[in-house]
Parts: structure tokens; sequence; C-alpha cells
């Protein structure tokens, strides 16, 4: 009986092995490296697909996985997937499928996943190697409107590391302007701001007061600009400009206006103020 | 004599309910770790909800200011703590403003990787977030109020508070 049931067993495991191994070498159905194939799908199962619903519905996840399970190979399917996953804190779902985009395509999504990781998890050294990479395989390329360099400041500046910080915001203006001094009028408001604020840091008065009168010379209203160099004022002891630039980033922010960033609904931007830190200030 | 077993029973009732409050106990279900499983709403709030970043309802101070109160909360604790990683509670809050006591628990490691971090940290973190009452009341053009779902992640390094999310 015993001896039965061990060759039993043993027949099991060798149906199982021989099974999985039938499995594995079965051919797909679609040649998963054709990049028109790879279009149709996507375009069936993403663009008419997943996005044709909330991203937090149980169709999105559907679609995705759908597409995973036919082609395991697009990056994109990993990337929407992670997307309700990132913006509601869930990072160990989040971060496997954005490393899988990247080791996929690593020319479309290492700079995503280290802007993910600049503006959502404040991951900095994380975001820094991130972008170095992406510099790297797609130079002076933009990511959310702005460029590598203009991240690299950001983490640097979170970071204290202010010198680098520094020669990264050069670098992002250089970029923006094509090494240009008659195109500077290109260079985002916000490579103003956030250089304004790294000098505020460094307490180069006038570095910051220059920068941060740039910003709002092409958006007047700015909340943080306005906050920056009244705190500026307060650092000078000049309480009348400080309180008139305060009030202005009051108002500002209670009609609505803010940093002007995409992806400010999910995540605060660094340095990024709000009334309560206005009303603080003006107490 | 005879009242011995009924103060007794009030005397051990109290502590338990001490006991209980002083280390809060996880609770594992299906769908992940709780800090709380209790579900209470408010009459008032339909039973619909959204989520924080539809009706601009990131906690209404910056993540630098948050961090300071935490700082703050965490240092009259006193308790030194090791690793790295991040904690997240995610809630909902109703629609008069009020935080719910329903929390779901997430750890990771620095690589997001699932983790656990020492109980009392996050026992202490749990108790931090339960101390925020400025929470925005969502609002549609009609006036009618929402309740959202929110989160609050704390990134932690060498058992150190040195961030928060969102």
């Amino acid at each position: 009986m015993a001896k039965s049931l061990i060759l039993f067993l043993n027949f099991l495991i060798v149906a199982n092995v021989s099974f999985s191994q039938s499995m594995q070498t079965k051919t797909p159905l679609h040649d998963c490296f054709s990049k028109k194939i790879k279009d149709s799908l996507i375009e069936k199962y993403l663009d008419n697909g997943a996005e044709k619903y909330s991203y937090n519905s149980p169709q999105w996840q559907l679609f995705c996985d759908s597409l995973i399970a036919i082609c395991p190979n697009i990056a994109k399917a990993y990337q929407l997937k992670a997307i309700p996953y990132i913006k509601y804190g869930d990072y160990a779902k989040a971060f496997p499928l954005e490393d899988k985009a990247v080791e996929l395509e690593p020319k479309n999504y290492t700079a995503y996943r280290g802007f993910l990781k600049c503006i959502f998890t404040k991951d900095y050294e994380g975001a820094i190697i991130d972008f170095q990479k992406a510099q790297q395989l797609t130079p002076n390329s933009y990511e959310m409107d702005h460029t590598y360099p203009f991240y690299e400041g950001l983490c640097n500046l979170e970071l204290g590391n202010y010198l680098l910080a520094e020669e990264n915001f050069k670098k992002d203006v250089n970029i923006q302007s094509e090494g240009n001094p008659e195109k500077l009028s290109r260079v985002h408001f916000n490579t103003f701001l956030y250089m304004g604020v790294l000098y505020y840091e460094m307490k180069d008065n006038e570095k910051a007061r220059e920068n941060l009168h740039k910003c709002i010379a092409i958006y007047q209203a700015h909340p943080d600009a306005n906050y920056y160099l009244g705190m500026l004022y307060k650092r000078e002891h000049n309480t009348e400009l400080k309180n008139k630039y305060l009030e202005v980033a009051k108002q500002s922010k209670t009609k609505g206006y803010d940093i002007n960033e995409g992806n400010v609904y999910y995540a605060y931007y660094p340095h990024q103020i709000t009334l309560f830190e206005i009303n603080e200030e003006l107490k | 004599m005879s009242n011995k077993p009924a103060i007794l029973l009030i005397i051990s009732g109290v502590f338990l309910l001490l006991s209980n409050q002083s280390f809060a106990q996880n609770f594992l279900l299906p769908d992940g770790e709780y800090m709380d499983t209790t579900s209470a709403q408010s009459e008032k709030c339909q039973k619909i909800y959204t989520y924080f970043y539809g009706v601009g309802g990131k906690y209404p101070e910056n993540s630098a200011s948050l961090l300071k109160e935490a700082q703050i909360f965490l240092q009259q604790k006193n308790q030194n703590y090791l690793n790295s990683g991040y904690i997240t509670f995610r809630f909902m809050i109703d629609c008069e403003g009020k935080l719910l006591p329903k929390t779901q628990v997430l750890q990771t490691d620095e690589k997001y990787s699932n983790y656990h971090f020492e109980r009392n940290l996050v026992n202490e973190l749990f108790a931090f977030l339960k101390t925020l009452d400025k929470w925005r009341i969502a609002k549609s053009k009609g006036g009618y109020t929402y309740s959202y779902k929110a989160f609050l992640t704390f990134k932690i390094k060498n058992g150190k508070v040195i961030n928060i999310i969102p």
C-alpha cells in the first residue's frame, strides 16, 4: 500500500513538472516583440481600455492585467497599473511595477520613476540616481515640464547640498534657453522660484531677491514666490515689505493660485507653502 | 465584603481599557493590516466618497510644518528607534472633516519592500495622526459635502521621522 502511494505521488510530481514545462514553452498567441502588434495591443487594452475608466476602478486593473498576461513586455501596462497605488501611498505595490517598466523601457521610464521618487516619496537620493541615469539615456530631455537637472536641483536643495543644487539649476536654465542668453524668456517660472529659494536658504539675499522677482515677473500671483520674498524681507527686518509680499501670497492662495505644477493635487512640492504657513507669519 | 468582586471587576475593566489605549493592536483583514477597524460615520454623511486629491484634501499644512509638529510630539515620548523606510496610514475624512477611526497601516523599507517597524514607533505615529484636526471639509459646487479617502506617510531614517507625505 505504502509503495503504491509513493509511486502515485511520484507520478503526480512528474506530471506536474511536465505540465509546467509545457506551459512555459507554449507559443504566445501574439508576437510580443513586433512593434506593430504591441502598438495595437496598447491601443486596445490601454488607450481604449483602461484609460476609458477611472484609475481607481477595477476595470483599470483588469485591462492592465489582461495586457500583461498577453504580452508581459509592455512597459506602459506596468506604469499605468501603478498609478492608483502611488497616488494613495501603497509604495510596496507601486514600485515593483515602476521598476518593471524601467527594466523594459529604461529610456521612457527612468526619469518618470525619478520624478515619483522626488515628488511623491521624497526619496531624494534615489531620484538623483534615476535622473543622472536618464540624462545618459536621453540627454537634455524633459519630465513633467522640467529638465532632469531641475529635479536634481530640487533633491539637492532638500538634502542641503546647496552648491550641487546651484549647479543643477544653472544647467536647467542652460538647457531651457539652449545656452542662448536671448532665449532666457523660455525659462520656467518655477526654475526661478527654486533658485530664489535655494539662495534664500544659502542666505544670499541679493541672488534670492533677483530670482524671486524674475519668477514674479512671469507669474505675478505666484503665492510661493511672494511668500519667500516676504520671508527675505523679514530676515532684513523690513516689516513693511515683509507684510506686503505675505499679503499678496495670502490673497493669491485664497483666490486659488498655486505653484502651478500638474501633480500638486497628490503631493506637496519641496518647500511649497500653504495658507497655514502664510498666516503663521502674519500673526 | 459582598461588594469586593464588583469593585475588582470595575478596576480590571478600567485597567483593560487603559492598556488597550496604550498598546493599540494591529488587526489583519483580507485587504491588509489595520490599526483600528472601527467603522463609524456620521449619519449626516452620504455613503459616497472620493479621494483627497479630487477635493484639495491634502492636510492644509506643508510637509515642513507637519514634520516639526511630529518631531515635537515624538520628542515628548523620548524613545529611540532604528531602521528606515515608510510608515503609511490610510483613512477616511468624513463629510464634517473628522478623521474616522478605521485606519490601514502599510510599512515598507527604503527600497519599498514590505517591512515592519517597531510596534511602539507605529503606535506613536498613529497617536500623532489622531491629533491632526484641521482636515478640510470636501464640498461640491452645489454645496454638498463629501467624505474622502486620505493618507499620511512618515518617511523614517534611522528611526527618526525626516519627511511627511503627501
